[in-house]
């Protein structure tokens, strides 16, 4: 390659569809992650918006029990295992992470295509599932209902099995890449927050996943030759399956919302125009929660007749977990105080995180409690405390990444209007639909129930009707974007005045090594010049 | 192919700056590599030993069938493999192509020698339908969970036979290597993340070799 | 000279920690198969952990002397890939105790359900085919002597 190709933009380095599909750039794989994950996003959600028409009354309506059974399997696995789990890192993290750090690529680029592909496979396998039967274990798999030898439950394993496969080769990447790639005058403490988030995010990738992969096998094994370690039938312990399922499960709720917590710090400081208040807590925060995510697997497990000592410990050690994360809010909030807010569209989108966040946050030290998880466990409430961490922080925030990064992305800029005008749909959306599933959980309707007591249909109702709102806000960012990539403005180096490297020494869009010459860094990632009033 | 390719210099990654970050790169890459197989077998090891806690008696009894020479002997086996891949890292730091490539050979040949002493024993497993779950049909056992644990072993052992075929994959393949690239005391990545890795099954067997064939 | 990547290897080294795995690996089977006759002063221990305990123990002094020599983490300036070794312990540590709190403790307060129900275990399956097919081969034999 001549000198000359490698200061192009990443878009005309070569051409053709083959040059995407056997690149090693991690700005191209970044832009197919991303296309994949809306694609399967767009999928989960279809099969969600089916069977919340179908609880639009308590009686059967279009769908069989066994088909709702089945829809929501999918949904689960599509949306844990294809969208929020690889969501922000293999996307936002892969094109991001080597240009804020400055560097020209992550430590493996082959090892990075290898882990798109085997994401391809996975959900390749996980959709050929459909064609074996009606997977309906749910996403968790447990035993020894996922022992019942169902062709389609096997085959979602092998694909959530190969998934996890993926996932860990993008941590070990990124860690590599933090550790070994910064470039000069790049201290740890002078690195984008959401480079510490991706960091966090990267050590449960590593050290969680295999204990999800040996599950999976063991599932496999179970199913299979008989083997007796699971299954209650032939002397094995379900709960030990619990155990083993929760220990990788528990982090990867952390693995799904730290990158999220990441996205948010950039957008917050960049939109106030402030360096971020508590820099340094809101990054050990991010690696305290990591460790912290390890301790409390258990609270998963409250009814299932774990014993009283592991309940009374995860219980204790669940309240940790807000430690940190109060940290974050307290710190995000501080950081508004006082700063020149822009409400642009990902900042529209920052701030519904905040909020959608703290509702999901406390609702989880509510679930923590023994004795009122007794009551609330496999309600409703559960049902909306992690959709309020899955969907309305960590999807929202990916959302609001995408509008932030978009420009840099594309060299395009979005409709300002339609993009703030989707974002409060969303936002009104979001929280119709699962504030209704908060309050009839808190009344005891329980989930993943085909039927249900008329009295709760009214928020049943108000869910499905929340849900269209929901779509049609999502439908109308994503044509926004789209629409943006034909008619949009072209996108000036750095349209939001952040002070991050790949704002401020990156073209937009990037040309193929990423900088032009290597940035040296001499300044935090958040110092704006101070300005007089 | 009338002449063999001359091994040519190494030349640096495009986006490393130099050789010893593409080294260290390599290095911790591989150690995270090395750091989540040891969860995924860790775990196993785990559920492992509270079985162990779970049916003590089906443990011992089950571990009678098992014969700790045959053990003994793969232990052997292993270490010797890892002493000689230790041995090709120590000739391609010093350039000698032709012992690194006669010490690959060797440590294929102890790996061999590992999977043919497991091909007995699984056979022997096999002669006597000490079998996992359904499949068990031996006889003189007593506890009524002796079967789980050789639905263990075959789970454990089956796996790190995987694992050694990796392996063995892996000094295959820096055989190739050794044939296109010369290595140097600057540059005798592979041979050393092969041995690393070779390094990671001997660590899994000095576990599982004891939980399955001496602890009772 | 001065950066050259890793470290350089020693075979007088190499050779020390071979013979030094052989010699532990040798001493787990020798602990393993003494005779487990009462020691003076030892009634207080189950001998059987005992023996356990010691087997591990040698196990994880051969692990660090893999980990430490042949690995190289020894010779590391960068203290980081042995935090990382490390910390696979600490999580499986955390694993197994926090696992073993539930196995080790069920029905304190309520009744736990560990009694296995409606389950026939394929070792009674298969003594049970076994002594039917030693009493088939017992009736069955004077009357087909030609098998």
């Amino acid at each position: 390659m001549s000198a000359h190709a490698e200061n192009i933009n990443y878009f005309k380095a070569s051409k053709g569809f083959m040059s995407w599909l056997v690149t090693v750039d991690h700005k191209r794989i970044g832009l197919m992650y991303l296309a994949s994950i809306l694609l399967f996003f767009i999928t989960g959600g279809v099969y969600a918006g089916l069977f919340r028409l179908e609880l639009w009354g308590p009686l059967p309506g279009f769908i069989s029990p066994d088909t709702y059974n089945h829809l929501f399997t999918m949904h689960g696995v599509i949306m844990v295992f294809l969208v929020v789990v690889p969501g922000i890192p293999g996307a936002l993290g892969n094109f991001l992470l080597p240009l804020q750090l400055g560097a020209k690529d992550l430590a493996f680029p082959k090892l990075n295509i290898t882990s798109l592909y085997l994401y391809w496979i996975g959900a390749v396998i996980a959709l050929f599932s459909l064609t074996q039967g009606r997977a309906d274990s749910g996403w968790t798999f447990y035993a020894p209902y996922s022992l019942s030898q169902n062709p389609a439950v096997l085959w979602m394993l092998v694909a959530a099995f190969i998934l996890g496969f993926s996932s860990i080769l993008t941590g070990l990447n990124f860690i590599v890449t933090i550790h070994k790639m910064r470039a000069p005058g790049m201290t740890w403490f002078r690195m984008p927050l959401f480079v510490w988030a991706l960091y966090a995010t990267g050590i449960m990738q590593v050290f969680a996943t295999p204990v999800l992969g040996i599950t999976l096998l063991l599932l496999l094994m179970e199913n299979f030759f008989r083997i007796g370690i699971f299954d209650p039938a032939l002397g094995g312990d379900p709960l030990l399956m619990q155990h083993f399922f929760w220990f990788y499960s528990h982090p990867a709720v952390y693995i799904i919302v730290v990158p999220a917590f990441g996205v948010v710090s950039e957008l917050i400081a960049t939109f106030s125009r402030k360096d971020i208040f508590g820099y340094k807590f809101i990054a050990f925060s991010s690696v305290a929660i990591t460790i912290i995510g390890f301790l409390v697997w258990g609270h998963h497990m409250f009814v299932s007749g774990q014993s009283e000592v592991a309940d009374t410990i995860f219980s204790f050690l669940t309240f940790f977990t807000a430690v940190p994360s109060a940290i974050k809010v307290f710190n995000w909030t501080t950081t508004l105080y006082q700063g020149s807010i822009k409400l642009t569209t990902p900042m529209l989108y920052a701030l519904q995180f905040l909020f959608n966040f703290t509702i999901g946050g406390l609702t989880g030290i509510v679930l923590g409690i023994l004795s009122v998880d007794i009551h609330l466990h496999d309600t409703y409430f559960v049902v909306s405390h992690f959709h309020y961490v899955a969907m309305g922080s960590t999807m929202i925030a990916f959302i609001g990444g995408i509008y932030y990064w978009w420009p840099k992305m594309t060299g395009r800029m979005f409709n300002e209007t339609w993009g703030r005008l989707a974002a409060v749909l969303v936002f009104l959306g979001f929280n119709l639909t699962f504030f209704a599933q908060l309050i009839m959980g808190s009344q005891g309707s329980p989930r993943r129930y085909y039927n249900y007591l008329t009295e709760f249909q009214i928020y049943h109702q108000i869910s499905t009707a929340g849900i269209v709102v929901l779509a049609l806000g999502l439908f109308m960012a994503l044509f926004n974007l789209l629409i943006s990539l034909k008619n949009g403005a072209i996108a000036p180096q750095n349209p939001w005045g952040a002070r991050t490297l790949e704002w401020t020494h990156a073209e937009t869009p990037p040309v193929l090594y990423n900088f032009t010459e290597t940035p040296v860094v001499t300044q935090g990632p958040y110092e704006y010049p101070t300005e007089k009033v | 192919m009338a002449e063999v390719t001359v091994p040519k210099e190494h030349e640096v990654a495009h986006h490393f700056d130099d050789l010893e970050q593409e080294f260290e790169s390599h290095r911790l890459g591989m150690w995270l590599f090395i750091a989540s197989e040891i969860m995924m077998f860790g775990a196993l090891l785990v559920g492992g030993l509270l079985l162990l806690y779970k049916f003590p008696a089906a443990f011992a009894e089950g571990r009678a069938h098992l014969d700790w020479r045959l053990g003994t002997l793969n232990t052997f086996f292993l270490l010797t493999s890892g002493l000689t891949m230790a041995l090709a890292a120590w000739h391609a730091q010093r350039s000698e192509q032709d012992k690194v490539r006669r010490n690959l050979l060797l440590s294929l040949a102890f790996a061999t020698g590992f999977l043919i002493v497991k091909y007995f024993e699984y056979s022997a497993k096999f002669h006597h339908g000490l079998l996992p779950g359904n499949a068990f049909s031996g006889h003189g056992f007593t506890d009524p969970n002796a079967h789980v644990f050789f639905g263990f072993y075959f789970v454990a052992t089956g796996l790190h036979v995987l694992h050694v075929l990796i392996g063995m994959g892996l000094m295959v393949w820096c055989l190739f290597v050794s044939r296109k690239v010369k290595f140097t005391r600057a540059y005798y990545t592979p041979v050393e993340q092969s041995g690393l890795y070779w390094a990671l099954i001997d660590l899994v067997w000095i576990f599982l070799f004891p939980l399955l064939y001496l602890v009772a | 000279m001065e950066n050259l990547p890793g470290h350089t290897y020693d075979i007088k080294v190499l050779v020390r920690v071979y013979v030094a795995l052989l010699v532990l690996a040798g001493g787990m089977v020798v602990v393993s198969l003494a005779p487990l006759e009462n020691i003076a002063g030892l009634d207080w221990i189950d001998l059987h952990v005992l023996k356990g305990l010691v087997i591990f123990g040698l196990a994880t002094i051969m692990v660090s002397i893999v980990s430490g020599f042949l690995m190289g983490l020894r010779y590391e300036k960068s203290k980081l890939n042995t935090v990382v070794f490390l910390g696979n312990f600490a999580f499986l540590a955390l694993f197994i105790v926090f696992t073993w709190a539930d196995i080790g403790f069920r029905g304190l307060v309520y009744p736990s359900f560990e009694e296995q129900l409606n389950w026939e275990s394929p070792v009674d399956k298969a003594n049970k085919a076994h002594a039917g097919e030693s009493e088939e081969a017992e009736e069955a034999d004077p009357e087909t002597p030609a098998h």
